[in-house]
């Protein structure tokens, strides 16, 4: 079997459970919403002062939703016993790209949930630029959330850990994200960072995966 | 070694121990042994396991039994020696390894998809009698039926070997036969398997080696009298 094809059937597993389940759903999606409309509260309700924190609130958003779906790579798998049996199967540079998929699937879902419900609640519409910024930094934190979700799962490390290390570390899509999301802000600069952000992230990930599986 | 431990050299085999060797070895231990606490789990290991063999692996609790069917698995890498193995290798837990919130059919073809073999689901769902199950959930099925299955799921993949850690625990008496039915068809295609048991007598009978771990020593047992 191909590592392609171990790929999509690690992804494919992955989406079938969540369709089964909306395990990721129900536990992100609920969340976010309440960080926006509480933060649409809280910075409010001038209109001027909404659109000044849109940007920031919607990456916030993103790098909160990043830990909750990374107790989802591994975590689950472990609680439920079948992290073994797909460890097993798979290789794991096939898993690591197959997990990594559903994850970056599921932040590009929760940024767009979270852009929108900005867009409406704060009445402030994201500029192109931001797409770079959801297709990138997403990407960055997708590679983030697989590699720590499993680095936490795997040890008799406590789950909090998990947004200890994501916090930080996406600190640079926090920044660079507001930067492209926010209007009239030059966004090169901040584009190029958010791919090299990325691509730094997902190179580390990869290389470090396998001796995370290890024990 | 701490723990006065001995080495143990195994060769288990279908049958008697001159057909065992010409057998195609599945997993092969050299001086394998596991570290924990900085001490080792049991005195270095060297165990070749032949093609469609099973083995029992039996001890006291923290003996080292599921130590010894992960290293075998490739889950953990040994402190000192080497492991081979052709093929996949498969390990599952109390009969446990699929997603609760599937269905049975869903979860044993997801499981067998990972290894290229999803259209072998449902003809392994038909040979352990489990069609009626497909629809079900995993999660709402009760412990033997899970254990039964997972196997299911384990006889579509088609592993090279298979490791079992106690999967007995749970099962009642018909759940232990329909255990040995799968383990016969996984051996007869040529699937070794290791299993840990705290109830051997009821899985000995066809086994081909019975290895004991206790303080820190791996012992070889005679398979019929244990």
């Amino acid at each position: 079997m191909s590592p392609a094809a171990q790929v999509f059937a690690v992804a494919r597993r992955e989406f079938d459970v969540e369709r089964a389940g909306r395990e990721v759903t129900v536990t992100t999606a609920p969340y976010i919403a309440a960080f926006v409309v509480l933060a649409g509260l809280a910075f409010g309700p001038a209109p001027s002062e909404l659109a000044r924190t849109a940007a920031g609130t919607v990456w916030l958003a993103v790098l909160v939703a990043a830990v909750t779906v990374g107790h989802s790579v591994a975590g689950v798998e472990i609680a439920e016993q079948s992290w073994d049996l797909l460890r097993g199967s798979v290789d794991p540079g096939p898993l690591f790209v197959g997990k990594l998929l559903a994850v970056w699937a599921a932040l590009g879902l929760a940024w767009l949930l979270v852009s929108a419900l900005v867009a409406v609640l704060f009445a402030a519409p994201p500029p192109g630029s931001a797409v770079w910024a959801g297709v990138f930094g997403t990407l960055g934190l997708a590679s983030l959330s697989t590699a720590l979700g499993v680095l936490v799962a795997t040890g008799t490390r406590r789950r909090g850990l998990l947004a200890a290390l994501i916090l930080p570390a996406g600190l640079p899509a926090l920044l660079a994200g507001t930067q492209l999301t926010t209007p009239d802000v030059p966004a090169l600069p901040w584009a190029v960072m958010m791919a090299l952000y990325a691509a730094v992230l997902l190179t580390v990930s990869w290389a470090v995966f396998p001796a995370l599986l290890e024990e | 070694m701490s723990h006065g431990a001995t080495a143990v050299s195994e060769q288990v085999g279908s049958d008697a121990a001159p057909a065992a060797q010409a057998q195609p070895a599945v997993l092969e231990l050299s001086g394998v042994s596991r570290l924990h606490a900085g001490r080792p789990v049991w005195a270095p290991v060297d165990l070749r396991v032949a093609a469609g063999a099973l083995c029992i692996v039996t001890g006291d609790n923290g003996s080292g039994k599921t130590t010894l069917l992960r290293l075998a698995a490739g889950l953990l890498r040994p402190s000192t020696g080497s492991r081979s193995c052709t093929g996949r290798a498969l390990y599952v837990r109390a009969g446990a390894g699929l997603r609760g919130v599937q269905t049975v059919a869903a979860a044993v073809a997801g499981t067998a998809g990972l290894v290229g073999r999803r259209p072998a689901a449902a003809a392994a769902l038909t040979r352990l009698g489990l069609d009626g199950f497909a629809p079900r959930r995993v999660g709402t099925l009760s412990a033997g039926e899970r254990v039964r299955v997972t196997l299911a799921a384990v006889l579509a993949a088609e592993p090279s070997l298979l490791c079992l850690d106690e999967p007995t625990g749970v099962l009642d008496e018909r759940g232990v036969e329909d255990l040995l039915a799968v383990l016969r068809q996984l051996r007869a295609a040529g699937c070794a398997v290791l299993l840990a048991t705290h109830q051997p007598a009821a899985v000995l009978a066809g086994a081909d080696a019975h290895l004991h771990l206790s303080g820190g020593r791996v012992g070889r047992h005679d398979p019929v009298s244990a």
